[in-house]
């Protein structure tokens, strides 16, 4: 069987997952900010911070359905298995650090 | 370039292919040498400057070493340890470390990966003679006494005109970036090289681990640099104009210089020590005889470690008052950041354990790196934790950890690595005598030094003072902390007598003397000019290479390109991801054009060191000009369609094709580009929200038909540069659709001038006017660099340089002027924006 070339637009699949976790700092540091400069209610910046971390989760489960799963196409040889491999794991690994670092944030008080 | 092509050029034997290449691509003798651009030379002058610089800021270490070694030293006083200090930071971070892994990345990466040289070698020398002036800049500013005193982060306000008069700081600043514009430059070179110039048939998969490093480092260096770029701009702004961005009393803040340095700063620590970890990963299979364990892993580890590097800036300033929320979660990713590198160090504990280790100089180095880096990765989790964080800040403490970090991650690897390729750099072995004692010197001494620090820190002993009171237990440790500073001292001064015996007596070896599987030991040693004779075909992981088979059949011109053609320095431009040969890529020669730009970029730099704007000004548009000179002669004034390159195969030339490593380079270019352009657009965000003395007394107020009418001509520009692409490509004339772009790009530039001399409030009244103004600056500069690339159209299309086929320069035209519209639509909608978010701000309880 003749190995297609695996498209180079794959690579930006290498850094989405992460940068799914970036763009969740961010949003919730600049929500947390903005919440407590113009004193929101303790409830209202917790339900705005675990709705920008669940959008971000969803971000990556989105992301994994559409483009990380097909991506599992033997046609395209080692150099497809590898980087299905890795973007899959890159994804997971986003998934446990969004979970870690911006989880907790919801248990704690928030401006003082 | 001369386009008259021999048809078919003919192979002949490996000494004659040898003669012709090296005519082509060798540096020519005595003053010639300042034109060179080969990776090989630049690479080697990289390292060689890193070093002096090292030695610099040794010497300086040791001078801050004798001044703490007892208590009330008369030594020094207050302001020269002040310098020294300073300067040891500054020295050891921008003009040793940085550097040096360019150095390494310019000279290995390129043999690593099969092909003959980087993607744009007269940037790699722009580059050195870059880092090289501002180093020289830096040095000569010390001996004068002048050098920066302000801590080598600059911390704003101490580093303001209130607090830091003369140009002390100044020269950091300016000196500082101009040794960045080198590493930004180097980092897009790298990017492109490792995505588009590997040795055909390397795919992603079967690239050396090492390639992967650079890949992520260099991406990391292209968004990491762009923040402190604009700190450091918008501080010396401050500082010459008067422009308020970190002065509280008018609206500015002083923490913004800490989230912008620290931008940077967090993931320069991984930037320095991604490359020693692709050193390790390198040389460890080759000492355990055992394939690499976790390649997979490997490469998810460092491009989760990249990420997160950025993401925890801010627990360099958990006692600036963050609340405890915040705090929270950027200690979590602090303490996070230590998985990722925990995947390779047992990644190469595995490989160890899995092989039959062989004990050498650079395993000793290795095992140096082991314990001191685990050591200061530790630490480093304890600060990540904020109550720890918040009794060691600014403690001997945290000089401890940075220094197991920091040199662990890169002293030891690097010497490792230094012995490692001492014989691909001077085609001679070691001897050893030296090296096993000059090691342990440096070992014993780094700890007896840096051991102590975290003990004396803990006691409460302060950093950056210059003198201490009487205390018990802070003397003795400061005295042995000195001691062990000498120690390690003695070592680093038996390395290099070891190194100059070994490059003067060294027995001579033949290729691949530690029976290593990498490319860059399929050549000979010391490497040719032109790297490889001709070009491998990778057919499997090109880590396990058998060298001895492969590097007879390149020398005799068996691979690609195993010919010299019409006095061309040629290699291959591959598919990013398979590796499949896609382009002819023809690379320009030694040209002394990088020694004068660069000569021109530090007149403008010192030019404004000395406040003579109106010369700094002159000598910016005579480097532009020379940059605009630099694209003249590049490419081929003919279409070829396509040319053999050997094994039965012909490419198009690279300027033939869509997907040619210039395009890449302004992609990535741009990437850096944006990176600042969004921390410009946050430190607006940020001094709204968070900087004292806001909303200003004066309502703002913009000219909103002229900002709109400007915005407007930056669009109609890019339409107008659009249809001359599509024109030109059908074969008819784009110059009245070029000029037509010029012309909106003037009336542009022109409306943004007039908008920057009109903001209210004034500039220097409040940080609020100097943010627009900022804005302005920004999208102005932008259209100014598009009159550049049209301007340079216009030549290129008058000498023949384009064509229906060869539509390069006009489509990165495009994509400069689509990027500038799309910022500039950005920058004057958060100006006008800026009214109503002062509204806003006055809702506040």
């Amino acid at each position: 069987m003749s190995v297609r070339p695996v498209p180079a637009r794959w690579l930006w699949l290498l850094v989405l997952g992460f940068g799914a976790w970036c763009s969740a700092l961010v949003t919730v540091y600049a929500l947390h900010s903005v919440g407590c400069t113009f004193a929101w209610s303790a409830g209202a910046i917790h339900l705005g911070l675990g709705l920008a971390i669940l959008a971000h989760l969803a971000l990556i489960a989105w992301l994994w359905g559409n483009y990380a799963k097909p991506l599992a196409d033997p046609a395209h040889g080692p150099t497809g298995s590898f980087l299905h491999w890795v973007i899959i794991w890159t994804m997971l690994a986003a998934v446990v650090t969004i979970a870690f670092t911006l989880g907790p944030t919801l248990l704690l008080t928030s401006c003082t | 370039m001369n386009t008259s092509i021999e048809d078919s050029p003919k192979r002949g034997t490996a000494i004659g292919l040898h003669r012709q290449l090296e005519e082509i691509w060798a540096t020519g003798p005595g003053l010639q040498r300042l034109a060179a651009v080969n990776h090989t030379v630049i690479g080697a002058r990289f390292m060689a400057t890193a070093f002096v610089f090292f030695a610099i800021g040794g010497v300086l270490g040791m001078l801050a070493r004798v001044q703490l070694a007892t208590p009330q030293s008369t030594f020094m006083d207050a302001e020269t340890y002040n310098q020294v200090f300073t300067m040891h930071g500054s020295m050891l971070l921008f003009l040793f470390a940085i550097p040096m892994i360019e150095g390494i990345a310019v000279y290995l990466t390129p043999k690593m990966l099969g092909t003959r040289d980087f993607a744009f070698p007269r940037l790699t020398a722009y580059g050195y003679w870059c880092y090289l002036f501002g180093g020289t800049i830096l040095t000569v500013a010390l001996i004068a006494g002048v050098a920066p005193n302000g801590g080598w982060f600059m911390y704003t306000p101490l580093s303001s005109n209130v607090y830091t008069p003369g140009i002390n700081a100044d020269v950091w600043l300016l000196g500082v970036t101009f040794v960045e514009i080198s590493a930004l430059t180097l980092a897009v070179e790298i990017i492109v090289s490792v995505l588009k110039m590997r040795a055909p048939g390397m795919s992603l998969d079967r690239m050396p681990i090492f390639g992967w490093y650079m890949l992520v480092t260099a991406l990391m260096m292209v968004v990491a640099f762009p923040p402190l770029i604009l700190g450091s701009t918008l501080l010396e702004t401050e500082r010459a104009f008067g422009l308020p961005f970190f002065d509280p009393t008018r609206g500015g803040d002083a923490l913004l210089w800490q989230h912008l340095f620290w931008i940077f700063g967090h993931p320069d620590v991984y930037i320095i020590f991604l490359p020693m970890a692709g050193i390790l990963s390198t040389m460890i299979p080759v000492f355990a005889n055992t394939p690499l364990v976790g390649y997979r892993a490997i490469v998810v580890a460092i491009i989760g470690l990249a990420f997160v590097s950025f993401g925890i800036w801010v627990h360099h300033m958990f006692t600036v008052g963050i609340p405890h929320l915040a705090l929270a979660f950027f200690s979590a990713g602090s303490a996070i950041v230590a998985v990722p590198t925990a995947v390779q160090l047992f990644a190469w504990l595995a490989t160890l354990a899995n092989g039959q280790p062989r004990w050498n100089v650079p395993m000793l180095y290795i095992f140096g790196f082991f314990s001191t880096f685990v050591i200061g990765g530790l630490t480093g989790v304890m600060l990540a934790i904020v109550p720890f964080d918040w009794q060691a800040h600014d403690t001997y403490f945290v000089v401890a950890h940075f220094h197991y970090v920091v040199a662990g991650a890169l002293a030891f690897p690097l010497l490792g690595a230094l012995y490692y390729w001492l014989p691909l750099l001077t085609g001679r072995t070691a001897v050893y005598r030296l090296s096993i004692p000059a090691f342990w010197l440096i070992f014993v001494g780094f700890n007896l030094t840096f051991f102590l620090m975290h003990l004396v820190g803990l006691l409460g002993m302060p950093r950056r003072i210059y003198t201490y009171p009487e205390v018990e237990s802070w003397t003795w440790l400061n005295l042995l902390s000195s001691v062990g500073g000498f120690i390690m001292t003695i070592g680093f001064a038996l390395v290099t007598i070891d190194l100059i015996a070994q490059i003067r007596y060294g027995r001579r070896v033949r290729r691949d003397p530690w029976k290593a599987a990498t490319l860059e030991w399929a050549m000979p040693i010391p490497p040719v000019p032109y790297a490889f004779a001709s070009l491998p075909g990778i057919d499997g992981r090109a880590d396990r290479i058998a060298v001895g088979e492969l590097a007879p059949s390149l020398a005799r011109g068996e691979g690609y390109l195993g010919f010299a053609r019409n006095g061309w320095q040629e290699t291959l431009g591959v598919c990013i991801t398979s590796g499949v040969p896609e382009q002819l890529i023809v690379l320009p020669r030694a040209t002394y054009l990088p020694l004068w730009t660069a000569l021109c970029t530090g007149a403008a730099v010192l030019a404004m060191l000395f406040k003579l704007y109106f010369l700094a000004l002159l000598m910016a548009l005579v480097v532009a000009g020379l940059f605009v000179c630099w694209g003249q002669n590049a490419g081929h004034s003919r279409d070829f369609d396509s040319l053999p390159v050997g094994r039965g195969l012909s490419l198009p030339p690279h300027t033939e094709v869509a997907s040619t490593p210039p395009w890449w380079a302004l992609i990535f270019a741009l990437v850096a580009d944006g990176t600042l352009f969004t921390s410009l657009v946050f430190g607006v965000l940020y001094l709204w929200i968070s900087a004292p003395n806001w909303p200003p007394a004066a309502t703002p107020v913009t000219n909103i038909p002229l900002a709109l009418a400007g915005g407007a001509a930056l669009f109609a520009a890019a339409a107008a540069t659009r249809r001359s692409l599509r024109l030109q490509a059908s074969g008819r004339s784009p110059q009245a659709w070029i000029g037509l772009a010029a012309l909106l790009l003037l009336a542009a530039i022109a409306g943004v001038v007039v908008l920057i001399g009109n903001v209210i409030p004034h500039p220097r009244e409040h940080a609020l006017g100097a943010t627009a103004a900022a804005l302005f600056g920004y999208v102005a500069l932008h259209a100014g660099i598009g009159l550049l690339f049209l301007v340079s159209n216009f030549m290129r299309l008058a000498a023949g340089f384009i064509s229906s086929r060869r539509l390069i320069d006009l489509r990165l035209t495009r994509l400069w002027l689509d990027y500038t519209a799309i910022t500039g639509a950005i920058a004057i909608g958060l100006v006008l924006a800026l009214p109503t978010l002062v509204g806003i701000l006055e809702m506040r309880p």
